[in-house]
């Protein structure tokens, strides 16, 4: 005999059909009924198999520490391992099925790893198969990653989809005067109490409805008391959140929590993110998180059948089903009393068995009157039967410990251990939970930073002595934020009639018994005797040896046992011994949540140019650059990207080139003060900089290497227009205001980020000024005269769009920088572009800069990697001996001025039919290994040279390896490519096209 | 997660801001020898407890901020504007 | 003179999105947006202060995390030394007591309305938008998709001041969050 519903009773709506599949087979719940529930309901018993020895499992509780109903909910891209059934709210159309068994949970081939039971003790995969000493000393690793294949196959919970998750997920950010987690007794006084004294308060509850411990009360009372709160709560205008859990909890009253928005939805609103990832900021927190009832460790303590009190007491009144017919519940404390009462009035033939030698008076009178049989002295054995347990063998007080006698027939066994405060989210702030013997449980302080605990996750067994404790935190709560609260006195802890008696393992001399520890993960209390013969004394390597407590109900269910029974093995009480730390999250969560809507397109936010559609909608190919979208080539008809590249460098250098140099980074330089501060930052002189005129600068950190470079262009006496490379554009920006405000406080300059204000072009080529004389209001502005090399003028476009632009070339060619505002950044080009046509132009990307950058031996990024000084990037003639600047002190250090530091230079193939990568380490023909002397950072192939060139850094510079050649070793890609080390200045090295 | 007060913005996730560095370090002028340099640039304590640092609200009011913080317990004492101008700048405005 | 572009041109399409029921959220791209920024030093904030007052044809400027709307423009108080003067298209000052800095076009502004733009908003903002914190004249910058992005609560309803290169990136998202409210794309 198995579970069944009821006819009458519960919190379900019999009125209503649900209907759900389990294993391929159609059954049917109501509206309020758990998976777990439904399936008890439907006579299911086996609904799962254990971790390592596919122990066939059923349910054993009805919430988060559920280690038996663990199922695999949705199919095909939606696939969820691991759902824990009393936690799945029922929805029609839920599909669900067992995992970790073949061919199914009721009848698995894998349970011969039951019989195989020896052999899989704790650690066994690091004995076995680590290769057996001393024969193997270093030959394990080679057995193991060939075993584990097969022992991840065996092993194991349920497994993900193999597809991309179909769903969304989103982040949501809130703040509130209070926090309250749990919505039971004393969750829902707290906020009650303090809403009603003006706090803004957040309820967040885990489960489809309010009420905690409530919903597995009878009785019209408790279910009217929770209604008249739950509308209370309404009325004060507390934000309520079911369906989500307080997964962490973080410094300065942060919280983080997960909403389940549509897992109970059959046909969610499909812009419905499926879960939601919850920032919240409250200036107080009450963890009325509640309590998690232990089991005992007795023989086959897993068998379908077995489960903990508290669930079947939830079962019976909250889900209108009845766990057995024939109910065995044992017990070492008050608590379980209730249960028995609520299934023996339910209709079940109930027999309590207490641990103790005294029967609590009222309770047992209770019991007595509801017709429960009491015994005393006695606890179970031995669970019998397989798939589902059919009776059960008992034990007796003998002397110190147990002795076997007399057994009972069951169809289930309610088992009350003890229960254990939830103190997991105090725990997360770094609190170490401590030992309370009275109540034999972990308990937090009740207050910590902002934190307060109430209810039973404070210790409070009685539900009147948890609204009591929440009442008053949530006063306390509101005092502490200046409102006025009333301040209550609290009852002690505790509140059993009678004393708990430790109970964790029942053993009897002679008998061997498979007691589960943590059932999740098959730990044995053999398992941990085990470890500690073994050598194991800390309770963090017990957990990590034998992976108590590491599943994915993180020891909810067996860690108190466990410490228990190392304190035990090594003679010490359990606060000597301690706890392991619980670290967020309480439940799992999933990786979607987390990343929110950072997938896809918008894993990192698009940068685009204001030229971008018109770059694209002429044929731009764009690539990459930090967050920035830039054109990477324009291919013409079939051309491939080098045909591409070669040609438009070829065309730039006869003609003309547009490209979008938008990227760069621009920040208005204003004040009294701009010249002198711009003086203390590059390592040229800027103090007598003409206004209208440009200049290159370099700016180098405080320990000498260079930062950046760029050109600042001087607009009036207090204004500057500066320049970054693309890659340091945000850093520079940082850097300028650091100084500005820590160190040179007495500056009257401001500096402010233009880089989107401005949209840049560069026009490049013998033929860019007529192009861009064409496109000036008045072409007389673009004289060679009245506009020479590294002249600065603002002007008008034709169409009266105001523009700067500043004779500064790149490509080594004569060449402009144009700037317009952003949004008439296409009017520009479609300016500038019919004209650069008619003269034979192109538009050209980031290859073909990078070409003619190469070619002319202008550094960038790649070269200035932070470990390149001024004369290692061969501008060391740009360092004024005359003034003092950012990095002047540190640069003169001996191992920056050594002579064979590796200097920048070109790099010709010696076969120049060859190319090489680059990457590649540059090293001398007779040593090719180590860090060789030099690297390579840019390659092109240059067609002003004919063949490849590369650029970058070799020991002492160019002159030292004149009539020598060098390697460019590339061990893993190209093999090693003989080269000569030339000048960096491939390429019209006197400049006189870009001064023409 | 942290949550800094700044005095301009108020309090905020320390998302929105970036560490600097040692706010103890008095720098030497630009002309100071490179054993003054040497010793600002390099030489740094590991301070268990609470230090004196540098904050950037970068994605806030730009303001370089000085903040006391435990490092053990990330307990901040006190947060102020690194520019002394700026602060009594948001002193009359309170 | 040619018109401008936005950053959104050629992606924005007005219309009525997302689930089926109420139209909980509107989006608005405000065009040609006219920024001009003026920084003062700290012994002169109180002489610019009054200019950008003038200039927006405000009494005053406004205080840290609060705007001002004059009758020309608005005035916010962006950074300890900075005022952004909204709707205002020049501006002059002595540079001994400050500067002005033309940025319009360096934020592309988006207007969000509706009973569910503070949620929206949240959704990607980590800002305490309560109504005890952040009323009508309210603004504060951070980060929105690790974007810096400054917001303005006026009397139409929530402006966002984004880089414009990120403009379109952080509209999508924007779009895309608010599609499970009802959006109407004004």
């Amino acid at each position: 005999m198995s579970a069944r519903r009821l006819p009458s009773g519960g919190r379900i709506d019999r009125s209503q059909v649900i209907r759900f599949t389990w294993d391929d087979r159609a059954m049917s719940g109501h509206p309020g009924d758990s998976l777990a529930s439904a399936l008890m309901a439907n006579g299911e018993q086996v609904l799962g198999r254990s971790f390592k020895y596919h122990r066939p499992r059923g349910v054993m509780s009805a919430g988060v520490e559920e280690s038996g109903a663990m199922v695999t909910v949705g199919e095909g891209a939606r696939q969820d391992p691991n759902v824990k059934a009393p936690m799945q709210e029922l929805f029609n159309g839920l599909t669900a099925t067992g995992q970790n068994a073949w061919p199914n949970v009721r009848f698995d081939f894998g349970e011969v790893n039951d019989m195989l039971g020896r052999f899989l003790v704790a650690g066994f995969y690091y004995k076995t198969f680590m290769g057996i000493p001393p024969f193997e000393w270093g030959k394990g690793t080679g057995a193991w990653m060939w075993y584990e294949k097969f022992i991840r196959k065996a092993a194991g919970m349920g497994s993900a989809s193999r597809e991309a998750d179909p769903d969304h997920y989103e982040h949501g950010h809130d703040f509130c005067d209070l926090l309250v987690v749990g919505s039971g007794p004393a969750g829902m006084s707290s906020a009650l109490a303090a809403a009603e004294a003006g706090l803004d308060v957040m309820l967040i509850e885990q489960d489809w409805e309010l009420g905690g411990s409530f919903l597995s009360q009878t009785g019209s009372e408790s279910k009217n008391r929770c209604a008249d709160m739950v509308a209370s709560l309404n009325n004060a205008g507390v934000r309520i959140m079911l369906r989500t859990t307080a997964f962490g909890l973080y410094d300065y009253g942060v919280a983080g929590l997960l909403e389940r928005v549509t897992d109970h939805l059959q046909n969610p609103d499909r812009y419905q993110p499926r879960q939601r990832f919850w920032n919240i900021r409250a200036k107080q927190t009450i963890l009325a998180s509640g309590a998690l009832e232990r089991h005992i460790a007795f023989g086959n303590n897993d068998r379908p059948g077995v489960m903990n009190a508290a669930a079947g007491r939830a079962y019976v009144n909250r889900y209108g089903v009845l766990p057995g017919e024939r109910v065995v519940v044992a017990t070492n404390n008050d608590s379980a009393y209730k249960c028995a009462i609520d299934l023996a009035c339910a209709g079940a033939d109930v027999t309590l068995l207490d641990a103790r030698s005294t029967l609590p008076g009222e309770l047992a009178e209770q019991a007595g009157e509801a017709g429960v049989s009491l015994r005393t002295n006695t606890v179970p054995l031995k669970a019998k039967g397989r798939s589902s347990v059919n009776g059960l063998e008992l034990a007796v007080v003998s002397g110190s410990g147990w002795r076997a006698r007399g057994a009972e027939s069951c169809d289930a066994v309610l088992v009350s251990g003890g229960w254990s405060p939830v103190v997991h989210l105090m725990s997360h702030r770094g609190v170490k939970p401590k030992w309370d013997s009275e109540n034999a449980c972990f308990l937090a302080p009740s207050r910590h930073e902002t934190i307060q605990m109430a209810g039973s996750a404070a210790g409070y067994w009685r539900a009147a002595d948890c609204e009591l404790s929440g009442i008053a935190a949530g006063s306390v709560a509101a005092s502490a934020l200046g409102k006025k609260a009333k301040t209550l006195v609290l009852p002690p802890i505790g509140g059993w009639d009678l004393a708990i008696k430790p109970v964790y393992e029942i053993r009897v001399p002679g008998k061997k018994l498979k007691c589960l520890v943590d059932p999740q993960h098959d730990v044995t209390a053999e398992d941990i005797r085990l470890a500690h013969r073994e050598g194991f004394v800390s309770v963090e390597h017990l957990k990590r040896y034998t992976t108590l407590g590491m599943a994915t109900d993180g020891g909810k269910m067996g860690n108190v046992i466990g410490l228990a029974l190392m304190a035990e093995a090594l003679g010490r009480e359990i606060p000597e011994v301690g706890t392991t730390t619980f670290r967020p999250p309480y439940t799992p969560v999933s990786i979607g949540a987390l990343r929110g809507r950072s997938v896809d397109k918008h894993f990192r936010p698009l940068r685009r140019t204001p030229m971008h559609d018109w770059n694209l909608s002429h044929g731009a190919t764009m690539t990459m650059a930090g967050l920035w979208h830039r054109p990477w080539y324009f291919a013409r008809l079939s051309e491939t990207i080098s045909e591409a590249y070669v040609r438009e460098t070829e065309t730039t250098r006869k003609t003309v080139g547009l490209c979008d140099v938008t990227s760069l980074g621009k920040i208005a330089v204003q004040g009294p003060d701009a010249t002198e501060f711009l003086n203390r930052i590059y390592t040229n002189p800027f103090a007598k900089l003409p206004i209208g005129k440009a200049r290159y600068g370099i700016m180098l950190r405080d320990d000498g290497f260079v930062m950046d470079d760029g050109t600042t262009w001087r607009l009036s006496e207090t204004e500057y227009f500066m320049t970054t490379t693309t890659a340091h554009a945000g850093k520079v920006m940082v850097w300028l205001e650091e100084l500005l405000q820590t160190r040179w406080q007495d500056l009257k300059v401001h500096v402010t980020s233009v880089s989107e204000q401005w949209a840049g072009c560069a026009v490049a080529g013998p033929e860019s000024r007529k192009v861009l004389a064409a496109c000036v209001e008045d072409a007389s502005v673009m004289d060679n005269e009245a506009f020479p090399f590294m002249g600065v003028i603002e002007t008008k476009l034709q169409g009266g769009i105001p523009c700067r632009i500043a004779r500064i070339s790149f490509s080594g060619e004569l060449a402009y920088e144009t700037y317009v505002p952003s949004d008439y950044a296409a009017a520009m080009m479609d300016l500038l572009w019919p004209k650069a046509e008619q003269s034979g132009g192109c538009l050209y990307g980031l290859e073909a800069l990078g070409a003619m950058r190469i070619e002319k031996g202008h550094v960038t990024g790649a070269e200035l990697d932070g470990r390149v000084t001024i004369e290692d990037a061969g501008l060391g003639k740009m360092a004024s001996p005359k003034k003092s600047f950012i990095g002047s002190a540190l640069r003169s250090r001996p191992d920056m001025t050594r002579e064979d530091r590796p200097k920048l230079v070109g790099i010709f193939p010696k076969d120049r039919s060859q190319t090489f990568n680059a990457g590649a380490i540059l090293c001398s023909v007779d040593q090719v290994s180590g860090l060789g002397e030099g690297w390579i950072t840019g390659v092109t192939h240059s067609p002003a040279k004919g063949h490849w060139i590369g650029i970058g850094f070799i020991s002492g510079g160019h002159q030292a390896w004149a009539e020598k050649t060098a390697i460019a070793a590339d061990p893993v890609r190209k093999g090693d490519v003989e080269v000569e080390i030339v000048s960096p200045h491939m390429y019209d090295p006197s400049g006189e096209k870009m001064y023409g | 997660m942290i949550r800094i007060k700044c005095p301009f913005c108020g309090e905020r996730d320390h998302s929105e801001f970036t560490y600097g560095g040692d706010a103890s370090i008095v720098y030497p002028a630009l002309d100071a020898p490179a054993e003054e340099w040497h010793e600002a640039v390099f030489m740094r304590e590991n301070i268990r407890g609470m230090q004196t640092e540098t904050w950037h609200h970068v994605n806030g009011c730009r303001m370089w901020l000085i903040v006391q913080r435990d490092t053990m317990t990330h307990e901040i004492r006190s947060v102020r504007p690194a520019h002394e101008g700026l602060a009594s700048v948001l002193e009359d405005d309170q | 003179m040619v018109d401008r572009i936005s950053a959104l041109d050629g992606h924005y399409q007005s219309g009525r999105f997302g689930t089926d029921g109420d139209t909980d959220v509107g989006l608005q791209l405000i065009r040609d947006l006219q920024l001009q920024q003026v920084a003062a030093w700290p012994d002169t904030i109180k002489k610019a202060a009054d200019a950008a007052a003038k200039a927006a044809g405000a009494d005053e400027a406004p205080a840290p995390g609060k705007a001002i709307s004059g009758e020309r423009g608005a005035i916010l108080r962006s950074e300890p030394l900075k005022w952004w003067l909204v709707g205002v298209d020049s501006m002059q000052i002595d540079s001994g007591q400050g500067a002005v800095l033309d940025l319009s076009h360096s934020r592309t502004q988006i207007r969000i309305t509706g009973p569910k733009s503070t949620t929206l908003l949240n959704r990607l903002l980590p800002l305490d938008l309560r109504d005890t914190n952040f009323r009508e004249g309210a603004v504060a910058s951070s980060a929105m998709h690790h974007v810096g992005v400054t917001l303005w609560h006026s009397a139409s309803g929530y402006e966002l001041f984004i880089p414009r290169g990120f403009a379109l990136s952080i509209w999508e998202i924007l779009f895309e969050s608010a599609l499970q409210f009802g959006v109407e794309v004004v």
